[in-house]
């Protein structure tokens, strides 16, 4: 699909600054305040359990769901990957231009395409998630680099198992693989000592992110982030995860990097990443790809 | 019905297909084969995929799953390529649309289940009722047993006939209902006038299968014995099948409606493969 220079839309003005810009490639990391009202978490979260119920309001299945009622154990942490096909009222959000052209500006891209979408759902007791670089799912991209905005649903805290970063970590020279993160049988910072250990740190700084509800972090793809177990006895941690691509995006050579979600969706033979799967959200232009207005509103515009 | 003769098939057993709504075929994959198939769930499912590529489905792993629960995957032939080389079978794809009378057959989906001692029933459905959005219509599915497959340990049952049924609105959920796993199908009975559907719970060895009309409900028992149950499905569509013209999004897309280009109704063969052809026509890139 050609990129159709006609298709113009308006979105709010930008509100990140050159300072904040530093700061996010300072540290790897941004807090942005008050992104989503409480009216909007209530419609974000109330579709969380139709859709965990097995109820998709499109009739099309998500790209990734852990944590089914009556499959998984009470306490698994629940989460679903590519929301905006299985739900519109969470594709207004999780297309939002607005958190696509935030991520790409953080990024330094000229435009940002939708990478990830996804809810992570940690109810009372639900297990520790390994540190991991987000980057390391997108190596069969080029650029392998992806930008996450993280919304905190309820407050987020360490009593509620929070999410963890290591700021400045994006800069370290270190490896990481794909692992299945959620209920590890090892220690969940091993991943970080073996990162840190390669780069002559003997003790990473480790940050647990407090947020109230409708704040985001946004996170450097190379930034390590993992989570602890859910402490609470009473409280649910409810997240929301937007990831963007750069717009200019392609798939790596047949063969390179870790396919995860994103190789399935490569057509034969061809490099393109197609908008169809993986849509222009953001444009300096002004484009967007154009199926998205038939699609579903903009929540944010 | 004017029938073809298309080998590897028999008259008689395409009209039994016709008539059963299933046919059982003996033999589809040898000793080694099931062997080597099984040989790749437990990795799979515990997320070690060979090729890098997830699966589109994976409901259960052993981080978070409940025990003695059902274990099923699906687009796994883009995660191994140990199963790859089975689902993409010449033989499977023609014997799939020999029996339904299409020039070829292109796989629309695949699936691995392994039932484990007390898991739980799976609801009766029509795949037709998933599988719905492309023209010419028609599935078929084939179902092999990669374990011995008996009354008891949650085999295959079918309702005889019942692909001449009209087809029933989506079963919502077959993993985990609160009611009978046949209430649905017997719903559908009634409506058809039959008040005693045949249901035909199969024996089939490991590496022989069946084969079965999009139409006809099936499903399984609760795995009342003390050994896992495994099996893979593909299934087929028309070759020539496209999309339906839809707008923005498939409704009821399931899987594959996430593989629809937006304003093209082609059911690219990247993610929807012919695996075998009259004319000798097979999806390029699955013998590289």
């Amino acid at each position: 699909m050609s990129l159709s220079p006609q298709v113009h839309q308006q979105h709010s003005p930008l509100q990140i600054t050159p300072t904040q810009i530093e700061l996010f490639h300072q540290h790897g990391y941004l807090i942005v305040d008050n992104l989503l009202t409480p009216e909007q978490i209530d419609q974000i979260v109330g579709r969380f359990e139709p859709l965990f119920n097995t109820q998709f309001e499109t009739g099309i299945y998500p790209d990734e769901w852990y944590g089914r009622p009556g499959l998984s154990q009470p306490d698994a942490t629940q989460q679903m990957t590519g929301l905006w096909r299985c739900d519109r009222t969470l594709a207004s959000f999780t297309l939002s231009a607005k958190i696509a052209q935030i991520n790409a500006t953080l990024m330094g891209w000229g435009s940002a395409r939708y990478g990830l979408d996804a809810c992570w759902i940690k109810p009372p007791n639900a297990p520790e998630v390994y540190f991991h670089r987000k980057n390391t799912y997108t190596s069969c991209i080029a650029p392998p680099a992806i930008a996450t905005c993280w919304i905190a649903l309820n407050d987020v805290a360490l009593k509620t198992g929070s999410l963890e970063i290591v700021p400045g970590s994006h800069f370290w020279d270190s490896a990481d693989k794909v692992r299945f993160l959620h209920a590890p049988s090892e220690d969940y910072r091993t991943p970080l000592w073996q990162a840190a250990s390669q780069v002559g740190i003997q003790s990473p700084q480790i940050v647990s992110i407090v947020l109230p509800p409708g704040s985001a972090v946004f996170l450097h793809g190379n930034l390590w982030r993992g989570s602890g177990k859910n402490p609470s006895q009473t409280k649910i941690r409810r997240s929301l995860a937007i990831s963007s691509l750069a717009g200019h995006a392609k798939f790596q050579l047949p063969g390179v990097g870790d396919g995860y979600i994103f190789e399935r969706y490569r057509k034969q033979g061809s490099l393109e990443i197609d908008e169809s799967y993986y849509p222009i959200l953001w444009s300096q232009t002004g484009y967007r790809t154009p199926f998205l207005a038939d699609y579903c509103q903009d929540a944010l515009a | 019905m004017q029938i073809t003769i298309k080998a590897p098939l028999s008259v008689t057993q395409i009209e039994q297909f016709h008539r059963d709504g299933f046919l059982v075929v003996e033999n589809l994959l040898d000793s080694t084969t099931v062997d080597h198939l099984v040989g790749r769930f437990d990795p799979l499912f515990a997320g070690d995929f060979e090729t890098g590529v997830y699966p589109d489905e994976w409901h259960w792993n052993p981080y978070l799953g409940k025990q003695g629960e059902a274990e099923k995957m699906t687009g796994v032939w883009q995660c191994d390529r140990t199963l790859f080389s089975t689902m993409m079978s010449v033989k499977l794809g023609q014997m799939a649309a020999t029996l339904e009378g299409w020039d070829g057959a292109r796989l629309l989906a695949d699936g691995i289940w392994q039932k484990p001692g007390g898991a739980k029933e799976t609801t009766l459905h029509q795949d037709s009722m998933y599988i719905n959005y492309h023209t010419p219509a028609g599935v078929i599915t084939c179902w092999i047993a990669l374990s011995h497959a008996i009354t008891g340990a949650s085999t295959i049952e079918y309702a005889r006939g019942s692909h001449r049924w009209q087809l029933s609105e989506a079963v919502p959920e077959f993993h985990n209902q609160n009611q009978s796993y046949r209430s649905e199908m017997e719903q559908a009975a009634r409506a058809a006038g039959v008040n005693n559907p045949d249901v035909v719970q199969l024996d089939i060895a490991p590496g022989s299968g069946v084969f079965h009309h999009g139409n006809t409900w099936h499903g399984s028992g609760k795995n009342t014995l003390n050994v896992v149950r495994r099996s893979m499905v593909l299934a087929y569509v028309p070759a020539a099948a496209q999309f339906k013209p839809f707008g923005s999004y498939i409704p009821g897309g399931y899987i594959a409606g996430k593989y629809r280009r937006h304003g093209d109704n082609t059911m690219d063969e990247s993610f929807f493969p012919i695996v075998w052809r009259e004319d000798g026509y097979r999806t390029p890139f699955l013998d590289n």
